[in-house]
C-alpha cells in the first residue's frame, strides 16, 4: 500500500534553489516528519536519507516541507487530514488527542507537550499538493498559523467537493 | 523571548530611573552618563525581544526617554563615529527605530540532537519540545553560509544592524562650508525632536522575496 503522505524535495517559495545539484528540503523537515509520525500519520520521504540536503534560514519564519498526497487516499480518510497534519506540527498535544491510538507506540513517554506555536516562528510558508492522476492541485500559503489553517481547511474541503 | 524582553525592559528602566534621580539632584557626572549609555543597548534589545507584544511600545518610549535625557545632558556622547573616511551612526537609540534584522541562509551539512546526540534523522526527539526537563535543540556541527537576508523578524531577536554610514555629501550640505570631514565633530540631535515612530521597511521582504541580499 502506498504511503498516504510523501515529502518531496523543495522549499516553499524558493524556486531554483539547489544544493549539490539537488533540490533541498527545509530544515524543519525532520521535525515535521517526526511530529506527523508520532501523531499517527503515514508519511515518508520521496528520497533516501543520503540523497537529502537541508537548508536553513534564521528569520522568524517557518518553511514547511513540500508534501504530496494522492486525492483518492485523501478523500478515503477522515476529513481535515491536512489540517490535522499541520496541527500535529504546530500543536503536538492537540493533534495527539485525535491520533492517540495510532501514535501511542511512537510517542516518547518523557516528552512534555508545549504550548501551541509555530516552532520556527510566526510566519508559515506552505506548499502542499494533492495529486489525481496527471492533475495536481496545489495549496500555497504564506501567513500566520491561524490564517494558514483556515485556508488549508477551505482547500481540503474544495478537494472533497470535487469528488 | 518575551520574558527576556520584560527583564531587559525592567533592567533598562531601572538604569534610567537611577540616572534621572541623579540629574534631578544636579549630578551630571560621567558615572551618571554611564548609566544612560548602559541602558540604551538593553532597551534596544528589549524592543527586539518584545516585538509584536503590547510591551514593545513601552520599551520604545523608555528608550526615547533615555536618548533625550542623554542628549540634553551629555551631548559629547552623542557624536557620530568617524571611521575610515566616513561618519557612522552607532547609537542604539537611533538604530532601534529601523525595524530591520539579519537572517542568515545556510546549507545544513551535519547536526546532532542535544538529547541523544544522534543525527536528527536517526532519533525521535523533536526540536523545541522538552524531554525529562531538557529542551531539545539541534546542534549544528557543519554548515555552509550561503547568504544573508534583511528581514522584519530575525530568528535571533538581536541580530540587527550595528552601524549605518552617513553620506559625507549630505552632511556637507547640511552643515555648510565649515564642515571638514574627520575634523568636525557631528552631533546627533535626533532625540531632541519628538519621535516619529519606528520604520518597518522589510515587513514584506526576506528569503526568496524582494530585498534579499546575497553575500
Amino acid at each position: 500500500m502506498p504511503h498516504l503522505l510523501t515529502v518531496i524535495p523543495g522549499v516553499p517559495g524558493q524556486v531554483g534553489l539547489l544544493v549539490d545539484n539537488r533540490v533541498p528540503y527545509p530544515e524543519s523537515t525532520r521535525d515535521f516528519v517526526k511530529s506527523a509520525k508520532q501523531a499517527g500519520f503515514d508519511i515518508e520521504y520521496a528520497e533516501p536519507r543520503d540523497e537529502r540536503r537541508y537548508v536553513g534560514f534564521k528569520a522568524l519564519e517557518d518553511w514547511l516541507p513540500v508534501i504530496v498526497v494522492a486525492k483518492e487516499l485523501l478523500i478515503g480518510v477522515e476529513s481535515g487530514l491536512l489540517v490535522e497534519l499541520l496541527k500535529a506540527y504546530l500543536s503536538p498535544a492537540e493533534a495527539r488527542l485525535d491520533h492517540e491510538e495510532n501514535a501511542a507506540a511512537e510517542i516518547d513517554a518523557t516528552e512534555v507537550p508545549t504550548e501551541v506555536h509555530s516552532p520556527g516562528g510566526a510566519l508559515l510558508h506552505v506548499d502542499w499538493r494533492v495529486r489525481d492522476g496527471d492533475k495536481e492541485s496545489q495549496f500555497l500559503a504564506d501567513g500566520d498559523p491561524e490564517s494558514v489553517i483556515r485556508a488549508l481547511a477551505q482547500f481540503e474541503q474544495s478537494i472533497r467537493d470535487e469528488s | 523571548m518575551r520574558v527576556d524582553g520584560q527583564e531587559r525592559l525592567q533592567s533598562g528602566s531601572r538604569l534610567f530611573g537611577q540616572a534621572l534621580r541623579r540629574i534631578q539632584t544636579g549630578d551630571t557626572s560621567s558615572d551618571c552618563e554611564a548609566l544612560l549609555r548602559e541602558a540604551m543597548p538593553i532597551l534596544r534589545s528589549a524592543m527586539n525581544h518584545l516585538e509584536d507584544t503590547p510591551l514593545f511600545e513601552k520599551a520604545h518610549q523608555r528608550l526615547d526617554q533615555v536618548g533625550r535625557l542623554a542628549r540634553e545632558n551629555f551631548r559629547s556622547g552623542c557624536a557620530l563615529t568617524y571611521d575610515k573616511g566616513s561618519y557612522h551612526q552607532q547609537c542604539p537609540v537611533s538604530l532601534a527605530h529601523n525595524r530591520v534584522g539579519l537572517s542568515i541562509e545556510y546549507i545544513l551539512r551535519a547536526s546532532e540532537c542535544s538529547i541523544c546526540h544522534q543525527d536528527p534523522d536517526d532519533c525521535t526527539h523533536i526540536t523545541g519540545r522538552t524531554y525529562d526537563g531538557e529542551e531539545c535543540i539541534q546542534i549544528i556541527t557543519d554548515a555552509e553560509l550561503t547568504g544573508t537576508a534583511l528581514v522584519g523578524r530575525p530568528a535571533f531577536a538581536d541580530a540587527r544592524i550595528e552601524s549605518v554610514g552617513m553620506p559625507t555629501d549630505e552632511l556637507r550640505e547640511t552643515l555648510g562650508p565649515k564642515f571638514s570631514p574627520g575634523d568636525t565633530t557631528v552631533y546627533c540631535d535626533r532625540c531632541l525632536s519628538n519621535c516619529d515612530g519606528v520604520t518597518r521597511p522589510f515587513e514584506e521582504s526576506g528569503h526568496g522575496r524582494a530585498a534579499g541580499v546575497e553575500l
